[in-house]
């Protein structure tokens, strides 16, 4: 009886794996890819959007202390106040780094990490010019 | 039957690109899964504007990098379960699905001699929802557990939908021959 309805069962199988062919319509691809570069698009913008509020972020945190020099200080506590915001900076270059390794490890395109690298530069250069200050101010 | 797939080191290399935004790493996976991904698309929902719109989701599904999709992961075994989940959920959406379970749901006669003697004619007749569980049972190696938790019913309740439907394109073959 089991194999019976076993054998049933195979034949059906069978008739079911040798039915006609389903042709892939040719226009499918078109409409595939079209949405595939919209989606891609979209994702670039907000990676863009992201880096954008990064280096906003990161703009705002370099430049506050030399905003706040025009205010009247004593060099030194200024210069103490310079030593926390270089650490803030490196901090901030860490997790650059993070950002960019991540992007590298899921074949990110040149284009993508372009603007990350651009906000490392920047964040970097702005990192060695308060170094010399610091110095300066503490001797 | 459904072969053991085993991750191919190559098309994980195309996984990554095509999540990079590489177009002709995109192109190729296309290439060697849409045929099959829409020919599943199709016979699980017998209408091929649904089964272009899975095949489209499903692509586009395996760039998202939370898809669950692993990119040193086989692909076309993750691609048919993609494929198979929507066209589950398009089932329930479209409200079909309670109708289905009714006993008087079943095909009619109605149908002219030539198509009878036709599987493909038979399957089509079949409601959706036997339609779905025999193929994803019988062509993709479905368990009645999987398929039981998939739907939402008992394993019994699977168990009897497939035993009705092979019986049922048993006799309907029969009488064609």
């Amino acid at each position: 009886m089991e194999s019976d309805m076993n054998q049933t069962e195979q034949r059906i199988r069978d008739r079911l794996a040798a039915l006609p062919e389903v042709p892939l319509p040719e226009a499918l691809w078109q409409r595939v890819d079209a949405r595939r570069r919209r989606k891609l698009f979209q994702r670039k913008l907000g990676v863009g959007a992201g880096v954008f509020a990064l280096a906003g972020v990161l703009a705002f945190k370099l430049l506050l202390p030399a905003l706040q020099s025009d205010e009247v200080r004593a060099p030194r506590i200024v210069a103490a106040a310079a030593l926390p915001a270089l650490s803030d900076a490196q901090a901030d270059i860490r997790a650059i780094d993070q950002a960019l390794q991540a992007a590298y490890d899921r074949g990110a395109s040149d284009a993508e990490v372009a603007p990350i690298w651009a906000a490392r530069a920047a964040l970097l250069a702005g990192v060695q010019s308060a170094r010399p200050a610091a110095r300066q101010d503490r001797g | 039957m459904p072969a053991t797939h085993e991750a191919n080191p190559d098309e994980a290399a195309l996984i990554r690109r095509a999540r990079g935004g590489d177009h002709a790493a995109f192109a190729q996976l296309y290439q060697a899964h849409a045929k099959a991904i829409h020919a599943l698309a199709f016979r699980l929902t017998g209408n091929a504007a649904a089964a272009e719109d899975i095949t489209q989701d499903t692509f586009l599904k395996m760039l998202g990098f939370l898809s669950g999709l692993r990119s040193d992961a086989p692909l076309r075994p993750w691609l048919k379960k993609v494929a198979a989940n929507s066209a589950i959920d398009r089932l329930r959406r479209e409200s079909r699905f309670s109708a289905q379970q009714d006993d008087d749901a079943w095909p009619d006669d109605s149908a002219s001699a030539a198509d009878k003697q036709e599987l493909l004619g038979i399957m089509r007749r079949l409601p959706p929802l036997t339609r779905t569980v025999v193929w994803l049972h019988e062509m993709e190696a479905w368990s009645h557990p999987e398929l039981a938790k998939r739907f939402g019913h008992s394993e019994s309740w699977s168990k009897s939908i497939v035993s009705r439907a092979l019986a049922s394109l048993q006799r309907e073959l029969q009488d064609g021959e």
